[in-house]
């Protein structure tokens, strides 16, 4: 029994430009946690080798936070499992890139190897890995050409460990094209592939010899379909692999549309939000009661300076949250003559295409600010 | 505003007076005729009027020669002393001081001077004096007449404005007051908030900021910065799809030419082989031909052989009588030769001239076969004539036909549709009860389904029970494989054992009598079993994988083993499809029950078509027969055919039959007509031909007989060419006949004859030899092309070698250089990075966005500021323009209050003149007129209190509500102590009781002060010209 742990696209460095700074810390530093929890795995499942398929790291020049984070991870290790490191097309093997860098391979322990040529490591007599590194940043040569096919009489378990796209070729956006047969042509029984953020077969209706996506163990954006995972795989005698899907990841990225208050409300009460990177987009047009009780929910979930938000990351979109200003009576009871002379002006300007957004919140200004909140 | 003390000398019925004022409430009094109302116009004369004015004469003491003098302290606005001085009666009599404290004076102006700067102290509307509009006595405005009110002025005050004014002095400071009123607490905050906002993002004159500070700068910036590097990755990102496309066009071209390159290389070997198998082709024919070369030579070698020994005979000599022989044979062949050439000149005269005779006999009966040929065309031309005439006769009578046929038809089929729909209408109803039945019997196998879906579905689990087996053998599979890592068991047995042995799951071992070592290897688990005495169960793996193995074991034996057994399966395998074989009873039934509705469904519509048949009315019978005898005699058939290819429209189709046939059948009775003139010309020509015929014929056999039967023109032929021949023969045998018989001639034919057989026979052995060598040449180009490529070019041609090898150098070339291109292509695309730039490129896009939002959301919540900024500024001065709105609601509500909603309500102008006093009510009306002088009184007095309140300014009220009653002037107390918090106000009363209580009076001293409130008991301060009959001024 050959077991395995397969991960790829950790992306350490990755800046995420459109959140706040405090955002972007939180999920650049996620990517690092993450680590933790990865290698965990391997050790509580003892696996005999960690594969790590590319885009380790977000560019071939990571900044030192980011690799002293892996180098002590892995220097606290007292493993004998070989880990291999593998370089992308985000951190491809250049001259002057990462993983020639004397100072980091220096901070690696032993039993880490980094994939710097065309690798065939035997585990045993009985397994053997083929690993290809990505030598650019973009090609269209596919890196399983380069792995050696089948002979006749080998018996071995055989493992690949590549980097690149396995979609349609035609696709002229395929970077190192990998064809959907691979495994089968070049006579794997398991292919470790790093690229895509999802945890996918290829193609998906083909589980023997499994070619298989674990995805980044941490989630990079809202459209990933299943990221946050790393793959377990114990190939047997019969060199059939078994594949168990083990989720690592903290953040989970959501997509939230709130078209009417009950549904803010519902979500304001979620206890699930601390781990969400959160994109919420609110479309209704409300009383200025509950105008205000929205605002009032907005600012819990994104938090204040005083307070922290409720959701982990927010990205608000607000553009469709309106105060629906012809029934502002009961509210401009009681307020100034000259206050409510100013608030019938703003309901005018409301009326306006041109003036109705900085109407409307002029008039939500006024009430707030003249009940002190 | 407030007035500090008083000093009267010689003023009026006052000799001297001098009055200190409290801030807030004083209460000055004393009786009549005291001199309060002096005192009020003393203030206002030490105010208002100049020295020099004729109204003050008015002032003087009338028993006195003495000059009044008033002068009057008071504080402005700002907190700085003045004090007035009036001598009244000469030009210089004015002066003006101010003190920073009262206490130390400087002179501000003096003479005519002060009086102007007094107005520019007091702004109440009144021209400066001198100027225009000055006025010459006692100068009036709206704010003189609410601050400083002459006695009983009540109508004044209501009717007249501020734009009575003399003025405008006093309505700007009036607005600026109302403007500072109307500075409500709230709304300055709002306001503040607002402008703070306001001014972090715009300049004073209301341009966005462009300054570092300015939050909207930075986030312009951002969206700046942003835009910048998006569209340096935008550039990237292009190149790098330029190129990435490139290299995978490439790519595929490259493929795609290999194939060609393949192709083209096959294509030229197969062209060579061509050539070989060709070129050995031609070697076969070569030798082929050689080979008759040489049957040639060999056959002349004989011939040559033979003449030899001919010519060998005659030169002998025994050939001396033969030749004498043939020169007597050759003179009398001269002889007949001249005979023959005679005889053939003469029958080559007699074959010109039968020659002539047949040809004119031919002529004629050529002319006369034609005539009888166009006769014939001319007979079969009227016969096709007269069959086109009587065929279109046939067509009218068809066209008339095709009409009573469709008639009949119509009629037929609506008959025959009568009694199809009735049969149609039962065959419906039987299909409406088939279906029924169909129906039911769906439902009954839906029912079965349903009860067989229920029957199965009883002993297997859920859908989600199944899911979780599913996740529980997933899970057990996973920690059985967590626990491999490898065991190998050795057993060495000390004696013979019988071992049973199961490594995982593989296949049981059974070694009965083992005595030597033996090594067992598993993943993760190894069971031993020594005869009936010992079980050993090895297991790999941690303990807590082992547990979790041991709970997954547990769980499946609970909960698989359970469900398999209640579903009487072997495995989860089928279990799975047991569950899906369920699942089809339940679409069995469904798809059932589809069928029995849409069984149902159709044999109700089937019966209700059937009713609708069984209403087709038919046609009477004898109508019928009618019809069908208009037919006639013409083939039904026939009428049937053409009525119905005709279609719908197949009586108007039909009367224009009938028409152009009629029309057709009148031009064929023309065509017969001009047929037959023809055929009589015919007929005379033929007669004339005929006899010259007969002529020709009676004369030609007659040479024929003569010329001995014989072909004339093979005649001709060869009795010339026999002439030519013997005239020939005779110019040849004419020297012969002198030769023959020589016997030198006979010897050098000999050696002639041998010199050729030698060279026959040489050129025999060359062909030979040629031949056989040629044929060995095919034999070996043959054999040099191998067999596939001779099939290959059975099956296909072959192309020419040189336009193969052009192909395939043109192949290879292309090739190559798409290959070169290609890496070319693929190196630049490393360096390019494409597929990270556009992600970059995304990433980005979602920044730009989020940025482009923020800066969004903050222009558009700065211009929120900055509009709720500019309606608070434009409310505000809508609400202080109108100074009656300003001023009205406080008016109004305290009058209301005044007189307890007797009133709706009081509504002042845009200036401060009351316009009207509403009653409560929809159809309230105007009451102002006719309110009681008390109440007029009353309401001027709330605009006073209301102006100067607002103006933060003393007022002074002279005997005012003196028409009012206890308790509303008990209300009144109130609302002046409210008042006086904020503006001194003095009120002269002969009654102080009506303001304060006896406490508050002073009892030794002029005056007391007590809670804001001063007392001032004139009469102790007052000292007349003439002494007052009553001391006592409290009492009523």
């Amino acid at each position: 029994m050959l077991k395995l742990l397969h991960t790829a696209d950790w992306h350490l460095g990755r800046d995420f430009p459109a959140f706040s700074e405090e955002a972007r810390k939180k999920l650049s530093r996620a990517r690092v946690d993450v680590l933790d929890q990865v290698f965990a795995e391997a050790e509580r499942n003892a696996v005999d080798a960690v594969l790590c398929a590319g885009d380790l790291f977000d560019d071939p020049n990571p900044k030192r936070d980011f690799w002293e984070a892996l180098a002590s991870r892995l220097q606290k290790k007292r493993w004998q499992r070989p880990v291999f490191l593998l370089p992308g097309n985000h951190d491809p093997l250049l001259a002057d890139g990462i993983w020639r860098d004397g100072t980091f391979k220096s901070a690696l322990p032993p039993f880490v190897k980094v994939v710097d040529r065309e690798l065939e490591h035997a585990f045993s007599e009985r397994a053997v890995l083929y690993a290809v590194p990505c030598r650019s940043k973009a090609s269209q040569q596919d890196p399983t050409a380069l792995i050696p096919a089948r002979t006749a009489g080998d018996e071995r378990i055989r493992v690949g460990l590549v980097h690149g796209s396995a979609f349609d070729a035609g696709d002229w956006q395929t970077n190192f094209p990998i064809a959907k047969d691979a495994a089968v042509e070049r006579g794997l029984d398991y292919l470790a592939l790093g690229d895509t953020h999802g945890f996918r077969y290829v193609p998906a209706d083909r589980l023997q010899p499994p070619t298989l996506y674990p995805g980044a163990p941490e989630p990079t954006a809202f459209d990933e379909q299943d990221a946050g995972h790393v793959a377990l795989v114990f190939i047997n005698r019969q060199r059939r692999a078994l594949v168990d899907k083990r989720r690592v990841g903290h953040w989970r990225w959501e997509t939230v549309r709130a078209a009417e208050l009950g549904a803010l409300r519902a979500l304001a009460a979620r206890d699930d939000l601390k781990n969400r990177v959160l994109r919420l987009v609110v479309e209704m047009n409300l009383p200025a009661p509950e105008y205000e009780e929205a605002e009032a929910l907005l600012d819990q979930l994104a938090g204040t300076e005083a307070k922290h938000g409720r959701a982990g990351v927010l990205e608000l979109h607000r553009e469709g949250l309106r105060l629906d200003v012809a029934n502002l009576g009961p509210q401009l009871e009681g307020l100034p003559r000259v206050l409510q002379a100013a608030a019938r002006t703003l309901q005018l300007a409301a009326g306006a295409a041109d003036t109705r957004l900085a109407a409307e919140r002029a008039l939500f200004h006024l009430l707030r600010t003249a009940r002190g909140s | 505003m407030r007035y500090l003390r008083l000093t009267v000398e010689a003023f009026q019925g006052i000799e001297a007076a001098t009055v200190d004022f409290a801030p807030g409430l004083n209460v000055l009094y004393g009786p009549n005729d005291l001199g309060k109302s002096t005192l009020a116009t003393a203030i206002r004369a030490a105010l208002l009027l100049p020295v020099t004015s004729s109204e003050a004469h008015a002032f003087e003491p009338w028993h006195a020669g003495r000059k009044p003098v008033v002068t009057l302290d008071f504080l402005d606005g700002q907190g700085l002393h003045w004090r007035v001085k009036k001598a009244f009666g000469g030009p210089s009599g004015a002066q003006l001081w101010s003190s920073n404290d009262g206490a130390s004076w400087t002179s501000a102006e003096k003479g005519r001077a002060v009086d102007g700067r007094l107005r520019e102290l007091l702004p109440w509307g009144v021209a400066s004096p001198g100027g225009k509009n000055a006025p010459r006595g006692m100068p009036e405005s709206f704010i003189v007449n609410a601050l400083l009110p002459r006695q009983g002025e009540v109508e004044a005050l209501l009717h007249r404005g501020l734009d009575d004014d003399a003025a405008d002095s006093g309505k700007v400071s009036l607005t600026k007051a109302l403007s500072a009123l109307a500075q409500d607490p709230l709304f300055k905050k709002v306001l503040d908030r607002a402008q703070a906002e306001v001014e972090k993002c715009f300049t004073e004159t209301g341009a966005r900021k462009t300054s570092r500070t300015s939050p909207l700068t930075a986030a312009g910036e951002a969206v700046k910065r942003l835009q910048v590097e998006r569209d340096a990755l935008t550039r990237q990102v292009a190149d790098a799809e330029a190129v990435a496309q490139r290299a995978s066009m490439l790519r595929e071209r490259r493929a795609e030419l290999g194939v060609e390159l393949q192709e083209a290389r096959e294509a030229l070997e197969l062209a060579r082989a061509a050539l070989v198998v060709q070129r050995a082709d031609q070697a076969r024919r070569a030798a082929a031909s050689l080979a008759a070369t040489a049957e040639e030579k060999k056959r002349a070698v004989e011939i040559t052989a033979a003449s030899l020994v001919e010519a060998q005979r005659l030169a002998s000599g025994d050939g001396q009588r033969q030749r004498e022989l043939q020169r007597a044979q050759v003179e009398a062949m001269l002889s007949a030769l001249t005979a023959k050439r005679r005889e053939l000149e003469a029958r080559l005269q007699k074959i010109e001239f039968a020659l002539k005779a047949r040809a004119d006999l031919g002529q004629a009966r050529t002319e006369a076969q034609a005539l009888r040929a166009e006769g014939v065309q001319l007979a079969q031309a009227h016969a096709r004539a007269v069959h086109e005439r009587s065929e279109a006769q046939g067509e009218l009578e068809l066209a008339e036909g095709i009409v009573a046929y469709g008639r009949w038809r119509v009629a037929l089929d609506a008959a025959q549709a009568a009694v199809d729909a009735r049969a149609q209408a039962a065959k419906l109803t039987e299909e409406a009860v088939a279906r029924e039945v169909e129906a039911q019997q769906h439902e009954r196998a839906a029912q079965a389904a349903v009860d067989e879906g229920a029957m199965r579905r009883a002993t297997l689990p859920t859908q989600a029970q199944l899911e979780v087996l599913e996740r529980l053998a997933h899970d057990r599979d996973v920690a059985e494989a967590r626990l491999g890592g490898g065991l190998a068991v050795a057993v060495r047995p000390r004696r013979a054992i019988a071992l049973h042995a199961v490594a995982d799951d593989g296949a049981p071992l059974d070694l009965p009598g083992l005595k030597a070592e033996q090594l067992f290897e598993a993943d993760r688990r190894v069971l031993l079993t020594v005869g009936d005495l010992l079980e050993v169960e090895i297991t790999a793996g941690a303990k807590e994988a082992r547990r979790t193995v041991e709970v997954l074991r547990r769980r499946w034996k609970e909960e698989m083993l359970t469900a398999l057994e209640r579903a009487e399966v072997a495995s989860l395998v089928d279990l799975q499809a047991a569950v899906k074989a369920a699942a089809v009873f339940e679409t069995a039934a469904h798809e059932h029950r589809t069928k029995a509705a849409a069984a149902r469904s159709a044999a109700e519509s089937a019966r209700a078509r059937g009713a609708l048949l069984e209403k087709q009315p038919s046609g009477s019978k004898d109508e019928l027969e009618a019809k069908e005898a208009r037919i006639g005699t013409l083939p039904r058939e026939i009428l049937a055919r053409f009525f119905t290819s005709m279609g719908a429209s197949w009586e108007t189709q039909c009367e224009e039959l009938r028409k152009a046939k009629g029309g057709t059948l009148q031009t064929r009775r023309a065509a017969v007509v001009e047929v037959e003139a023809k055929q009589q010309q015919v007929r005379w020509r033929l007669d004339e031909v005929g006899r010259l015929e007969a002529e020709g014929a009676a004369m030609l056999p007659r040479l024929l007989e003569q010329l001995g039967g014989t072909d004339l023109a093979v005649a001709r032929v060869q009795s010339s060419s026999e002439l030519t021949a013997v005239v020939e023969a005779l110019g040849a045998t004419q020297p012969e006949a002198v030769a023959t018989g020589s016997r030198d001639v006979a010897e050098a034919t000999v050696k002639e004859r041998e010199v050729a057989l030698v060279r026959a026979q040489a050129e025999l052995a060359d062909a030979l030899k040629a031949a056989a060598a040629r044929e060995g040449e095919a034999k070996a180009l043959e054999a040099s092309v191998p067999t596939e490529q001779r099939r290959a070019l059975q099956l296909r041609p072959p192309l020419e070698l040189a336009a193969a090898e052009a192909a395939a150098a043109r192949a290879e070339a292309l090739f190559d250089e798409v290959s070169a291109e290609f890496n070319k292509a693929d190196g630049a695309l490393t360096s390019l990075a494409g597929p990270m730039a556009k992600e970059r490129q995304q990433q980005l896009d979602e920044a730009l966005a989020a940025a482009r939002e923020r800066e969004h959301e903050l222009n558009a919540d700065a211009d929120a500021w900055k509009l709720l900024r500019d309606a608070l500024r434009e409310a505000e001065s809508s609400q202080t323009a109108h100074l009656g709105k300003a001023l009205g609601g406080e008016v109004a509500t305290r009058f209301l209050a005044l007189t307890r909603g007797r009133y709706a309500g009081v509504a002042i102008g845009p200036t401060l003149e009351v316009e009207t006093i509403e009653l409560p009510g929809a159809d309230g009306g105007e009451v102002l007129a006719s309110l009681s002088h008390g109440t007029k009184d009353q309401l001027a007095t709330l605009v006073r209190l209301c102006v100067a309140s607002s103006m933060r300014s003393a007022i002074v009220l002279d005997d005012q509500l003196v028409h009012t009653d206890g308790a509303r002037l008990h209300w009144f107390t109130g609302v002046l102590r409210e008042v006086a918090r904020h503006a001194q106000t003095l009120v002269f009363t002969c009654r102080p009781l009506d303001y304060l209580e006896a406490t508050d009076l002073p009892v030794k001293a002029p005056s007391h002060d007590a809670a804001g409130v001063r007392a001032i008991d004139l009469t102790r301060l007052i000292h007349r010209h003439y002494a007052l009959t009553g001391t006592n001024s409290a009492g009523p």
